[in-house]
């Protein structure tokens, strides 16, 4: 609820605004001053005497100073490095190098149970199973903003042309923001209400044509069709 | 004339001599080396730099206790990729000096290297013990670890690290935070309509631990965002608004508290399917790693704002594991929901998870609405409306099989989930699909892969095509290239096409263009006016720094027969 008084708040602050896009700008730029707001003690072996020992160091080197400092066991050497793929045989590529190590080694339990469930084991699916285990399919370690949606859309009935393959996913899917794919029925009207109702010359809906867009029209332009029926 | 003929054939028969013995010695090397490493068989161990000694020598962490001896041969690789060989000078019971060949050799600190051991050394280790019969009635059985003298509550914070020491408990951490922010833009031409679109998206994620001491967990993700259409047929719309993705404390669920609690707004712990709850949830996990739990609250609606208020749902799931290592799970689920206070959907959801090391790998899941006598155009009682399985897998990653079925309809519900249907879609709507698809390493450039689909839904039948053939470094190193070829019967239309992409990565960048063209056949119309071509190109540019900033462009274009559109996108993300 209070999400949603927030939304309406936003909205007519944003109504009243005669310069939206200045609102906009200054969003980018709080966002900027966040960024380098972001604190600066998150080093990706950051480590201090609060969070208590670690786990077993059995095949570690036997020379402790290659990662501590003197004889203080809660501080580890600034130049300190961890070959995560040597030592373990997992590498950590993308984002995922630059973890830190307690995002996986915590106390939820062994690390080797969570990275069993791929990348589930540690990334809740916002996609709440709509689209599949196999994450690797639309994402990469570097970056989650999806690639390849068009090329994937081939391997479905419902291929993405002309104007289709540059619409935002939201357009046909409802809450496609927020990582779902709702299912969405094939028929032209489903998405395109919109331009039926709208459309006078010749009156679409007086004249009864209220479906089946495709005898007549192309997928590529909707001002002219390519059949005009008798 | 002659003389010419004569120092060319005997340069011919140099040339032939020379070949021959080549062939010869290339043909005995490979014997020799084999005589070679029979009578020297070496056992290579890893080694690291642990000191840098003063004049030229470095010491490594391995000795006498892997049979190193004065002599014997060490070789570095530093991080940069350079080698390095050197003898070891002296050997310690755990440690060695060791003095590299090359006196210009920088062997930083952490190092590595091998050492190569002769393998004789260990021959007498492998000779077998004579077994010791011991009768357990006359000798005692002695414990395997002499009692611990310190209890785990002694622990200090100055301990050793190896210490047998008790852990912190998560309420005993400090607090410690960090999470993303990231920013997009995103706009978007059409010269079908003249219609621009934009997208102003600026969200984030965040968590802190420990925040109030009792060792639980805060996270809050949420987006503002803002779109606009300017139409020139119609007035412009937009709209501004911040969804809350997630705000909930969790405490619980560790390897020290089995019991795990969530308040807030949360996707439903270890079901995801089920969706949002603005509520609490509950859950354990009992000692054969079997875990139930359930949650009660608002379900918000899965739109663009996740709007609350409308919905009420109650959820309880049981997860089975058939091992600790929970490589083979299954989860049952059962939710049940209101929609302004009327009963909405019954729904049961099971999962399915079988992930070997070696082997088929298994996803599946379904859901299955128990309908009742008063659900207008559904028969009472059970309907599947989702089913998906998915099998794959690899051999040696040379090559591999990958196949899905699913199959889905729409389920009969009052709230509003779906894009507004007609009563009658909702009643005749479904769609299944199988694909199989196949991949093989040529060699270690080359890769080929092969999709097949066939679908069918209450209209109409089709399927796709689509053969590929990836290279890496192509034209330079970490770079790729691929060129597909695609054929798909849609619902809409026939086409057939190819696609060619190029791409470079490393240095903490990555960019590739594409190009796809495609024939296209509108299925309905007369043969003469169905037939229309596209073009796609796509540049997409992606820059990491310090693998904690991101920065990606990327502008597309598709343009057709009648038609263009034009896509740009920016984004930027920053972890903390």
């Amino acid at each position: 609820m209070a999400a949603k008084t927030l939304n309406r708040t936003t909205a007519t602050l944003l109504r009243r605004l005669r310069h939206p896009l200045a609102v906009v700008i200054g969003g980018y730029l709080i966002l900027a001053a966040c960024m380098n707001l972001a604190p600066p003690d998150a080093r990706q072996h950051g480590w201090w005497k609060g969070l208590g020992p670690v786990m077993p160091h059995d095949t570690f080197p036997a020379d402790c100073s290659l990662c501590h400092v003197g004889s203080d066991w809660q501080t580890l050497r600034d130049d300190f490095v961890f070959d995560h793929e040597a030592e373990t045989g997992y590498a950590l590529d993308g984002a995922h190098g630059a973890a830190q190590c307690l995002l996986c080694h915590n106390d939820r339990g062994p690390v080797e149970t969570f990275a069993a469930r791929s990348c589930a084991g540690c990334h809740e699916d916002v996609h709440q199973g709509f689209l599949g285990p196999n994450c690797v399919e639309c994402h990469t370690e570097v970056s989650w903003r999806p690639f390849g949606q068009v090329e994937r859309h081939f391997a479905t009935r419902f291929p993405l042309i002309g104007a289709h393959a540059m619409a935002s996913c939201r357009s046909c899917h409802l809450g496609a923001e927020a990582g779902r794919f709702q299912p969405v029925d094939t028929a032209c009207v489903s998405c395109h209400q919109g331009e039926l109702a709208r459309t006078a010359n010749p009156p679409h809906l007086g004249l009864g044509w209220v479906d089946r867009c495709d005898r007549c029209h192309v997928q590529t332009n909707w001002n002219q069709a390519r059949v005009v029926p008798e | 004339m002659i003389k010419g003929k004569e120092q060319r054939g005997q340069r011919s028969l140099g040339w032939c001599l020379a070949g021959s013995l080549w062939v010869a010695v290339a043909w005995s090397g490979p014997v020799h080396a084999t005589a070679a490493q029979e009578q020297t068989a070496v056992e290579r161990f890893p080694v690291r730099v642990t000191a840098v000694i003063a004049g030229g020598q470095v010491e490594i962490d391995r000795g006498r206790d892997v049979r190193i001896e004065v002599g014997d041969r060490v070789v570095f690789q530093t991080k940069s990729g350079q080698r390095y060989s050197g003898r070891v000078e002296q050997v310690g019971d755990r440690q060695s000096l060791v003095r590299p060949t090359d006196p210009q050799a920088v062997l930083p600190l952490a190092t590595r290297g091998d050492v190569w051991v002769p393998a004789e050394r260990f021959e007498s280790e492998a000779e077998p013990e004579q077994p010791v019969v011991v009768d357990p009635e006359v000798v005692p059985v002695p414990p395997e670890h002499p009692p611990w003298k310190r209890l785990e509550e002694e622990w200090s914070e100055q301990d050793p690290l190896l210490a047998r020491i008790r852990p912190l408990r998560p309420e005993e951490r400090v607090s410690r935070q960090g999470g993303r922010v990231y920013g997009i833009w995103e706009p978007r031409f059409f010269s079908d309509t003249g219609q621009s679109e934009w997208y102003h998206r600026i969200g984030g994620e965040y968590w802190q631990e420990n925040p109030f001491g009792r060792g639980g967990t805060l996270r809050i993700d949420g987006e503002w965002q803002r779109w606009q259409f300017d139409r020139p047929f119609a007035d412009d719309v937009g709209d501004t608004g911040l969804r809350l993705d997630r705000a909930s404390y969790v405490w619980g669920g560790t390897r020290y508290e089995r019991r795990r609690y969530e308040v807030g707004r949360f996707l439903m712990p270890g079901m995801p399917e089920l969706g949002l709850v603005d509520g609490v949830a509950a859950s354990e996990r009992l000692d054969n790693g079997h875990s139930f739990g359930g949650a009660i609250g608002g379900f918000p609606e899965p739109d663009g704002d996740l709007e609350s208020g409308h919905d009420l749902t109650v959820a309880a799931f049981y997860r089975w594991v058939a091992d600790a290592s929970e490589r083979w799970t299954g989860v049952v689920a059962f939710q049940k929901t209101w929609h302004d206070g009327s009963q909405d959907r019954d729904v049961l959801v099971g999962r399915m998870d079988w992930m070997p090391l070696e082997g088929w790998q298994l996803h599946g899941h379904l859901w299955v609405d128990l309908y009742e006598s008063g659900d207008v155009g559904k028969s009472s009682g059970p309907e599947v409306t989702v089913a998906y399985l998915t099998a794959s897998r690899d051999w040696n990653d040379q090559w591999g099989l990958h196949a899905v079925a699913s199959y889905r309809r729409f389920p009969l519900v009052l709230r509003d989930e779906y894009q507004p249907t007609a009563p009658d879609t909702v009643l005749r709507d479904h769609n299944q699909r199988v694909s199989l698809g196949a991949w093989q390493r040529l060699d270690e450039q080359h890769k080929l892969s092969a999709r097949l689909g066939i679908w069918d839904d209450e209209d109409d039948d089709g399927g796709d095509v689509e053969v590929a053939v990836d290279r890496t470094n192509l034209w330079g190193a970490n770079s790729r290239g691929q060129l597909a070829l695609f054929h798909n019967r849609a619902e809409f239309t026939d086409l057939y096409g190819m696609r060619a992409v190029y791409g470079r990565f490393g240095g903490g960048t990555h960019w590739d263009v594409l190009y796809e063209f495609s024939q296209n056949h509108e299925r309905g119309l007369p043969s003469d006016l169905d037939a229309y071509y596209q073009h796609r190109l796509r540049a997409t540019y992606g820059w990491q720094k310090a693998a904690d900033w991101s920065f990606s462009i990327i502008g597309e274009q598709v343009f057709t027969d009648d038609d263009a559109a034009l896509f740009l996108g920016f984004q930027y993300d920053r972890s903390f």
